[in-house]
């Protein structure tokens, strides 16, 4: 298969890289960029540990592919901390409610809730437990997790 | 993943160009199907289509008492605009069932309807609103109602060279009103088992069935229209033997297929009960309109 070069702009940055139209985002992100802080688990689109924005809207890297990621702005979780590295309040809620156990989901929990927090700022606990229907943590941490994302929508709302 | 031929397309003539270039060729759009049913290695088609690029397949607007739909609108565009929540609610109502909010930002409605899963959330509804699809191929353009699009599992009457441009949602009356839902163990990422869309305007007595339309999707190889039962509730008046009746004919018509945790005839029952709930909302919601 032929390569074919592609712009990514992610967190910003715009790279230029050479990939196969087979490759998917998820693994581009952490094999060619090393931005690995992307997890893919399920790798089928299900499980949303994969989660990253597109254009302000998440998506699962593991079933875009990269060549049509081109043209579109991506956000990825390194893309949410401040030029002088202070966290993101979303990440700063998650650590500080405890959200976190074996971490593989937290990027994409993470992604889900910025996304979720920026068109709802005030949600009820029903809507943030429907907004992370669709991301599965294997060590059952979810009331620390919508402990962490009410939390969150108070730090983001100061 | 599998290697395949890759072409962008920048029009539709260049996909049907694309499409009857070889066998085994397909078109590429939200991805959510094709890509993984290819991730899982269970089909290997020689040649992908993009045709994510090509420009202006986005719409959703209003036209001459419908809703024309372009393929490439994903499930959450249709479902977040105006036009679609207040003139197709039964529509929005369903596509909120759809995976998850990731894949309703990825999955076109064009190409869910083309990939023809049969647990569809979209086809329902669309079924029960008279949905008709246009599709463009070398030998022009046709139009096809949606009941009669779906052929077998995976599968539709598109023929080779074909592909899916818009779909064309015909707007109900105003008085009509419609119920969608599923059976379902999770919130997300679950499967219709079944999913029952009905669409029913009632006489101005608020009591008689003027009109009624029934979608259903899961419990068998195609999603499908109930015909026998819509033309069985025409006239009548809501009560518990039409109930019964319509449970009956859903029955009598499905033919799903035996699972590990669920026999056929566990899928017949639950169909024939989800049947008489959603109709039995649907109903409620007509007659209790103004």
């Amino acid at each position: 298969m032929d390569q074919r070069n592609v712009n990514l702009s992610i967190n910003g940055d715009s790279y230029q890289i050479a990939v196969r139209p087979n490759e998917f985002l998820a693994d581009v992100l952490r094999s060619k960029l090393d931005l690995t802080g992307t997890k893919t688990a399920c790798d089928m689109g299900v499980c949303g540990s994969c989660t990253v924005l597109l254009d302000g809207l998440p998506v699962s890297s593991c079933l875009t592919l990269a060549v049509d990621a081109e043209g579109k702005e991506i956000t990825t979780i390194e893309g949410l901390e401040s030029a002088d590295g202070e966290l993101h309040a979303v990440q700063e809620s998650f650590l500080d409610k405890g959200a976190v156990q074996c971490g593989f989901c937290t990027a994409g929990m993470v992604m889900t809730t910025k996304s979720f927090l920026d068109k709802n700022p005030k949600p009820t606990e029903q809507e943030i437990r429907q907004a992370l229907s669709g991301n599965i943590c294997r060590c059952t941490g979810y009331a620390k997790i919508v402990e962490a994302v009410e939390d969150a929508a108070k730090k983001m709302q100061r | 993943m599998q290697s395949f031929e890759y072409f962008e397309a920048q029009s539709l003539e260049e996909v049907v160009e694309a499409l009857v270039s070889g066998e085994e060729v397909r078109v590429l759009a939200g991805g959510c199907g094709i890509l993984l049913l290819m991730k899982q290695n269970l089909y290997f088609p020689r040649a992908l289509v993009n045709i994510k690029k090509i420009s202006g397949l986005k719409y959703i607007e209003q036209d001459n008492g419908t809703v024309r739909i372009g393929t490439l609108a994903t499930h959450n565009e249709v479902k977040g605009t105006l036009l679609v929540a207040e003139k197709l609610p039964l529509l929005s109502e369903a596509l909120s069932y759809v995976a998850t909010n990731r894949i309703r930002n990825m999955a076109t409605i064009g190409g869910t309807l083309a990939h023809a899963d049969p647990t569809s959330d979209a086809a329902p509804a669309l079924l029960a609103l008279e949905a008709r699809v246009v599709v463009t191929g070398s030998q022009g353009e046709r139009e096809i109602e949606l009941a009669a699009f779906f052929k077998d599992y995976f599968e539709t009457v598109l023929e080779p060279g074909e592909v899916l441009k818009e779909i064309i949602v015909p707007l109900p009356p105003e008085t009509a009103k419609g119920f969608y839902t599923r059976f379902e163990v999770r919130k997300a990422m679950d499967k219709a088992m079944p999913g029952v869309a009905v669409l029913i305007d009632l006489e101005e007595d608020k009591k008689t069935i003027r009109s009624v339309r029934i979608g259903l999707s899961g419990v068998g190889n195609c999603c499908l229209r109930l015909e026998e039962a819509e033309q069985f509730l025409a006239g009548k008046e809501d009560h518990p033997d039409i109930r019964q009746k319509i449970g009956d004919i859903v029955k009598a018509t499905i033919d799903p297929v035996e699972e590990y945790h669920f026999t056929a005839d566990y899928k017949k029952q639950i169909a024939a009960v989800f049947l008489q709930r959603v109709f039995a909302e649907a109903y409620s919601r007509a007659s209790s309109s103004s």
